[in-house]
């Protein structure tokens, strides 16, 4: 391949340019540029031979129009079959080439030729059969240099020659050295000189620096023996101002601190924290893109800043460093650090043996313990703990390293500070030790869980408390200022409990006051890593939402209710993520798989209805603060009071799909018996949701009685989010007018008089006035300024605004189109005028002819006359008389 | 039976075949086959049917079946050469007996298998037939494939699956044309109360799969018989003869009452597969009117077939908008067909010759419905709605007056049959306005396009026409997370926050 490669390049380097035509300096007209703009594209037309393409034009135009012109009366036509004449392809020889080979094609087919199949084989350009006879010997003209050949080409290709080195170089599977090999030759070589340079200089560095170091000891010396040498001498008594001086000099010196906060001040930064979040939470539900935002805030302005907007990007420079003869990059800085950190660890464990080191740990793990709980880590917990970060770091990428090195220099720093509460420390041993007693069945430290099975080895047969412990001494243990590595622990750890957390909604019966637990657990990890929580949830939901697509595909477009562990992390996404938000990774896809359930699913029996109203609460959440139209939703709650609702036989009810006007589940919440006095109940979720449960158990009033009056809740709660809407009327009529339908006086007193209230909202709202829809006025265009435009980033060419692809395909075309009418027009002109000037010619011409034709008659005419009258005269003159 | 029972006998059924093959003597091997045929067993039955299928093919092929034999003959006359061919046949009319009953059975395979042996007497029969065509003046075994065909089109037994093996056979001329004529036969000879929805959907099946070659040739040529040259077969040849029987075919077979799935499926294949072939399109006139006038899905789906007889086959339609308008209801934003409807749709309204107030009248109406809409659905209404204002600049006062008034109540009427008087043009869209709020952030952009002066061009709607849920769905997963903010509430557990809504009516135990 390379080889082949390297004789393409060889060609293309040798070939001969073409003898560029010679072209006459007066054809060539040259469009002057006025002036000249650096960056400009040359522009194609600023030189051409107008009169060369002219006399073209007209040549082709003689070619083709004037021959059509000339046929115009013409019934008979002439057709000019001779192989290859009008192809314009081909040049003279070409053709002359071609049919040349016609003409020996034709021949051949010769009736009477014996031997016709027989083909004629040549050599040299001979035929065979002449060569056999033997006339002439045939000889190479290579040859016929006599076989002279030069003693070097002798002692190189003859008589074991070859064996000498260059040759048996060559014989060796390197023949010649390609061009490539030998370019990578000489990079491999100036790579080399330039690496060899640099590690000269580096090592020149070095010994500099070494040299530096040594200097200052010895200058140290020299400056010392001259100035301490004198106070040797004489020992002097310290006496009692010095020692006055001395302690004021080394007493401890106030620092400058934060002040003590008062709690009123503590909660006035809560709140602007708050405030704070609130008001990005209402940013984001506008939909005004976060990352902008924060883009521009991040930006530094110096002092120096002029506020033009202007800045060079100063990126962090790095010095190469060169280190056991490998040249580090700025990549690889990092790990530098790391290396070093590991150094100082390694140091550290060297001191693990003086016992100071572990009530610093021990202090900090205190630390971390009263933000929520007793802390219940001992000794022996923290140096297992230390265990793991060693091992940590021999195993972990160092993805999140450079982030948590940082943690580790502040722990680093804090040293000397942090040894000083030793007292406290000796107290809190002896709590500890007390506790230990009281759980010992619990280890203290546990691995952080790398899959979904290892996290139930942990948890499965512990008590619910002790689980919840487990997972508080989880993530306690590999707090992410613990170690490297512990974030993304924290993070498997996270996808684990999801897991688990859907799991326990799938137990029966569902455990839902353990799942309730964990919650806090999950919004805490959740804090940590965002954004991977967040994948973490959208493949859960993901995962559910195929399934039930494929059941949806198997079933002509219905699927089935899904099982507690979706409804309930639905609800978890609520819980951990922001659902007001204009769109959101993680809500936007869940409110859309909600709809999708609500919108695609048949209602067919009490789980059904459940279910769904389940769902409806959910969507209520996620809709209450941004007060967003989900029809779904609606569509549904109507259906439901449907199914609530008493059925006129003769007529149809217009019920929105998935609902049915006909089919026989339309009574499931019909309630059968008179029920004045009873207390409705609320819902149980463990109860209702679960999918193994006993339907009948729901076959009741009590079921459908809880089912009308949280749909009522829920329509009532809907109604005061969407009173802003100008549809309000056109989405809530159909409601009014099926609870006009409902059996109220079967109802419990208190659910008729919510309904009531209900109705009677509607009522009210409904009859609202509303404005005619207009277009917001836009602004007025302003008028055109003489301020020149200044542009922050100077581009050559404008960046068009990125528009649609079949737009940018339309504009394209339509150009191409002006661009092909534009030169159709010129040429149809050009054709015109070319036909004008024949026919003028023409006619020219004509007339030319008539004037010869008529001169000459006249000159004949005129002779004729002459004669006439000479002879008349000579008859005349002769006339003797 | 048992398993291995069934290799065993398999095995002696493979003996008996070869020892078929092998002579005459044999002759008797056969009988035990076919006794082997009467098991449940459908390995068994599978070997019994491959036998059948080899043997008489050979029988065939070799002429051994072939009898000429004057009917008066008595049994006593005849010689051993031909007593021996007279029980043969016998053999022959009993295996195709069976194989029809086989035809039935429930395993697919044993169906299918069956099915091909029996087309395959039929193709060796066509080819040197098994006794002399004396009435029948055609060498094809009619009488044989009417019995297939009789049996596929049977009145209990759904055979839709068979019918797409069939499919093969009928790219052969002569047997599309039998097979027209047969069931056309049989079409007329019944009444509405005699069939079954089975039948029709069996017939139904058939004429789906008859399709004639696309060239432009009037002869047809591929046969699978060779016909000797006569009269009778001019009319298998000539195409327009086929045509004119699958065109009173189809007539005759939309006179039944069709069920509902088999008349949806009509209707789908209706203008594309069925109208090309037909002598004239127009015939399916009323029916298609009569279909169209059903509401709902029917509607829809006849929708297509009678747009192309009003496009192409100049068919004058009197209140066709109106008709399209009632189409225009909240459940056609919910069927399946939604972007075929929508597709049409947006043809017959793309006409910039409309009154302008039978335009408003449409999008207010589909604005109207959208409320109740899917976000699958709402893809697509909104930018079809704002296609129609765009096309048409009277329609603009329905997003924007330049001095909005305070109404009380809404002009337009929904009930109103007749577009034109339902007074849209006087109403407003306050639908694209609610809709603004959609908790679908695409619909709700989309619907805030309103507030932006109009674009140049329509919205082109084709990419949009199919979308669901799961599209939706998955478009918003697609993108890998980067940026995903969290509460800042601290839950004290799953109704633990302040927004919770779950306390309405739910409790956690």
């Amino acid at each position: 391949m390379a080889k082949k490669k390297k004789n393409l390049a060889d060609k293309t380097r040798n070939k001969k340019r073409d003898p560029e035509k010679k072209v006459n300096p007066f054809e060539i007209k040259i469009n002057r540029q006025k002036q000249k703009v650096m960056g400009r594209k040359v522009s194609k037309h600023d030189r051409g031979m107008p009169g060369l393409s002219r006399s073209k034009g007209i040549q082709k135009r003689k070619a083709t129009l004037l021959q059509e012109y000339n046929q115009r009366f013409k019934s008979n036509k002439f057709i000019d079959k001779r192989f290859g004449e009008n192809d314009t392809s081909l040049s003279v020889e070409e053709k002359m080439m071609k049919r040349f080979a016609m003409e020996r094609a034709k021949e051949k087919t010769n009736k009477f030729s014996l031997n016709e199949d027989e083909d004629d084989l040549t050599h040299f350009g001979q035929s065979l059969s002449s060569i056999e006879k033997f006339e002439e010997p045939l000889v190479s003209e290579d040859e016929e240099d006599g076989g002279r050949i030069d003693a070097d080409m002798v002692a190189k290709e003859h008589f074991g020659g070859f064996m000498t080195n260059s040759n048996h170089e060559e014989l060796g599977g390197q023949k010649q050295k390609s061009w490539k090999e030998r370019m990578e030759e000489i990079i491999a070589k100036s790579k080399k000189e330039k690496y060899e340079r640099q590690a000269e200089k580096e090592k020149t560095r070095e010994l500099t620096e070494k040299l530096d170091a040594e200097w200052k000891d010895v200058m140290k010396l020299m400056s010392g023996s001259d100035k301490r040498g004198p106070e040797d001498n004489f020992p002097s008594k310290a006496d009692d101002f010095d020692i006055a001086v001395r302690e004021l000099k080394f007493e401890m010196k106030g620092k400058a601190t934060d002040k003590l906060k008062s709690e009123e001040e503590l909660a006035k930064e809560e709140k602007e924290r708050l405030d704070k979040l609130e008001a990005d939470r209402h940013r984001r539900m506008k939909g005004i893109a976060v990352e902008e935002e924060e883009e521009k805030k991040r930006v530094h302005f110096s002092a120096d800043d002029l506020n033009d907007n202007f800045s060079v990007d100063i990126q962090p420079r790095f010095h190469a460093v060169f280190k056991d003869g490998k040249m580090k990059m700025n990549g690889d800085e990092s790990e530098d650090e790391n290396d070093e950190e590991e150094e100082s660890e390694d140091d550290e464990d060297k001191e693990d043996d003086d016992g100071d080191d572990d009530d610093e740990e021990e202090s900090e793990e205190e630390e971390d313990g009263e933000e929520s709980e007793k802390d219940k880590d001992d000794v022996e917990g923290n140096d297992n703990e230390e265990d793991n970060e060693g091992s940590d770091d021999d195993s972990d990428d160092d993805s999140y390293k450079d982030i948590d090195s940082e943690n580790e220099g502040d722990s680093d720093s804090e040293k000397p500070t942090v040894s000083q509460p030793k007292k406290s420390t000796l107290d809190l041993k002896e709590r500890k030790k007390v506790m230990d007693e009281a759980r010992k069945e619990l280890p203290y430290t546990f691995p952080a869980p790398k899959d979904y099975d290892e996290l139930l080895d942990l948890l499965q047969e512990h008590s619910e408390k002790d689980q919840l412990t487990i997972i508080t001494r989880l993530r306690k243990c590999h707090h992410v200022s613990l170690a490297e590595g512990n974030k993304q622990k924290l993070e498997t750890l996270f996808s684990c409990l999801v897991q688990y957390f859907a799991d326990l909604a799938l137990q029966q019966p569902p455990q839902l006051q353990l799942m309730d637990k964990l919650v806090p657990h999950l919004y805490e990890l959740c804090q940590g890593s965002q954004v991977s929580a967040a994948q973490v949830l959208v493949d859960q939901i993901t995962e559910r939402q195929q399934e039930f697509q494929a059941i949806c595909d198997s079933r002509k477009g219905r699927g089935l209710y899904p099982a507690l562990d979706t409804l309930m992390l639905l609800k978890l996404v609520a819980i951990l993520f922001p659902t007001s938000d204009f769109r959101h990774a993680v809500t936007t896809p869940a409110i859309i798989f909600i709809a999708q359930m609500l919108a695609e699913t048949s209602v067919k029996h009490e789980r059904d209805v459940a279910v769904g109203l389940f769902l409806c609460t959910l969507v209520l959440e996620y809709v209450s603060l941004s007060k967003r139209f989900v029809p779904e939703c609606v569509n549904f709650l109507h259906g439901l009071l449907f199914l609530a609702s008493n059925k006129d036989p003769n007529k149809y009810a217009s019920v929105i799909p998935p609902f049915r006007p006909v089919g026989k589940f339309n009574d499931l919440l019909v309630v059968s018996k008179t029920k004045k006095k009873a207390d409705v109940k609320m819902l149980k979720m463990s109860k209702v949701l679960n999918v193994e449960m006993d339907i009948d158990e729901l076959r009741n009033d009590d079921f459908r009685l809880s089912v009308i009056k949280g749909c009522v809740a829920l329509l009532s709660e809907f109604q005061t989010l969407y009173q802003e809407l100008p549809s309000y009327r056109e989405i809530f009529s159909p409601i009014l007018d099926m609870m006009d339908k409902l059996p109220v006086n079967k109802y419990p007193l208190t659910l008729q008089e919510s309904i009531k209230d209900l109705q009677k909202t509607l009522k009210e709202r409904s009859s609202k006035s509303r404005m005619q829809v207009s277009m917001p006025h836009s602004k007025p265009k302003p008028l055109k300024m003489f301020e020149p435009k200044i542009e922050e980033v100077f581009e050559d060419r404008k960046k068009k605004k990125a528009a649609s692809k079949e737009e940018n395909e339309k504009g394209k075309m339509k150009h191409k189109y002006k661009k092909e009418l534009k030169g159709a027009i010129r040429e149809i002109r050009k054709d015109t005028q070319f036909l004008a000037r024949e026919q003028l010619n023409e006619q020219m011409e004509k007339d030319a002819e008539r004037k010869r034709k008529v001169k000459e008659l006249y000159g004949m005419l005129a002779t004729q006359e002459g004669d006439y009258k000479a002879s008349k005269r000579t008859k005349k003159n002769n006339n003797p008389f | 039976m048992e398993d291995s029972d069934g290799t065993c006998v398999v095995a002696q059924i493979e003996k008996n075949t070869r020892q078929c093959f092998q002579s005459r003597k044999h002759a008797n091997c056969l009988l035990d086959i076919i006794a082997y045929s009467e098991t449940k067993n459908k390995v068994i039955l599978l070997a019994c049917i491959r036998s059948f299928h080899r043997l008489f093919a050979l029988y065939l092929s070799s002429g051994e079946l072939f009898l000429d034999i004057p009917n008066d003959l008595k049994e006593a006359d005849l010689k051993k050469e031909e007593k021996y061919k007279l029980w043969l046949k016998e053999r022959y009319e009993e295996t195709i007996a069976k194989l029809i009953q086989l035809v039935h059975h429930e395993n697919l395979n044993v169906k299918e298998l069956s099915l091909c042996t029996l087309m395959r007497f039929v193709l060796e029969e066509a080819q040197l037939p098994a006794a002399k065509h004396c009435q029948s003046k055609t060498h094809f075994p009619v009488a044989l494939f009417r019995r297939v065909v009789l049996t596929l089109t049977s009145a209990s037994c759904d055979s839709t699956a068979l019918i797409g093996r069939f499919k093969e056979y009928l790219s052969y001329d002569d047997v599309r044309y039998h097979l027209m004529r047969i069931l056309h036969k049989q079409i007329i000879s019944k009444t509405q109360d005699t069939v079954s929805d089975t039948y029709l959907n069996n017939v139904e099946a058939l004429l789906e799969q008859i399709d004639f070659p696309s060239d432009e040739m009037e002869e047809l040529n591929h046969f699978l018989t060779k016909y000797p040259e006569n009269e009778n077969t001019e009319k298998v040849k000539s195409k327009d003869e086929q045509r004119k029987i699958y065109t009173n075919l189809w007539i005759d077979f939309l006179q039944f009452k069709l069920p509902n799935c088999v008349y949806k499926k009509v209707l789908t294949i209706l203008h594309d597969k069925v109208m090309p072939n037909l002598t004239n399109p127009l015939y399916l006139s009323d029916f298609l009117t009569a279909s169209y006038d059903i509401g709902g899905a029917i509607s829809l789906l006849a929708l297509n077939s009678l747009f192309l007889l009003v496009h192409k086959h100049n068919l004058g339609y009197p209140d066709f908008y109106e008709k399209l308008y009632a189409l225009f209801e909240p459940g056609v934003l919910h069927v399946k067909y939604r972007a075929r409807f929508f597709y049409l749709a947006d043809q017959f309204l793309s006409s910039t010759h409309l009154p302008s107030a039978m335009v408003a009248a449409f999008a207010k109406k589909l604005a109207r419905i959208s409320l109740t809409a899917p976000a699958s659905a709402l893809t697509i209404t909104i930018p079809f709605i704002y296609n129609l204002i765009n096309r048409h600049p009277n329609c603009k006062i329905l997003i924007h007056r330049e001095t909005p008034e305070d109404l009380q109540e809404d002009a337009y009427k929904i009930e109103e049959a007749d577009p034109v008087k339902s007074k849209a043009i006087e109403s407003s869209l306050w639908e694209l306005k609610t809709l603004q709020c959609h908790f679908h952030p695409d619909v709700a952009k989309k619907a805030k396009r309103i507030d932006q002066p109009l674009l140049k061009n329509d919205i082109s709607l084709g990419i949009l026409l199919e979308t669901s849920y799961s599209d939706l769905y998955g478009k918003e997963t697609k993108k890998k997370v980067k940026h995903a903010p969290a509460n800042f509430n601290p839950p004290k557990g799953i109704t633990g926050l302040p927004s919770d809504k779950l306390n309405l009516c739910w409790t956690l135990d």
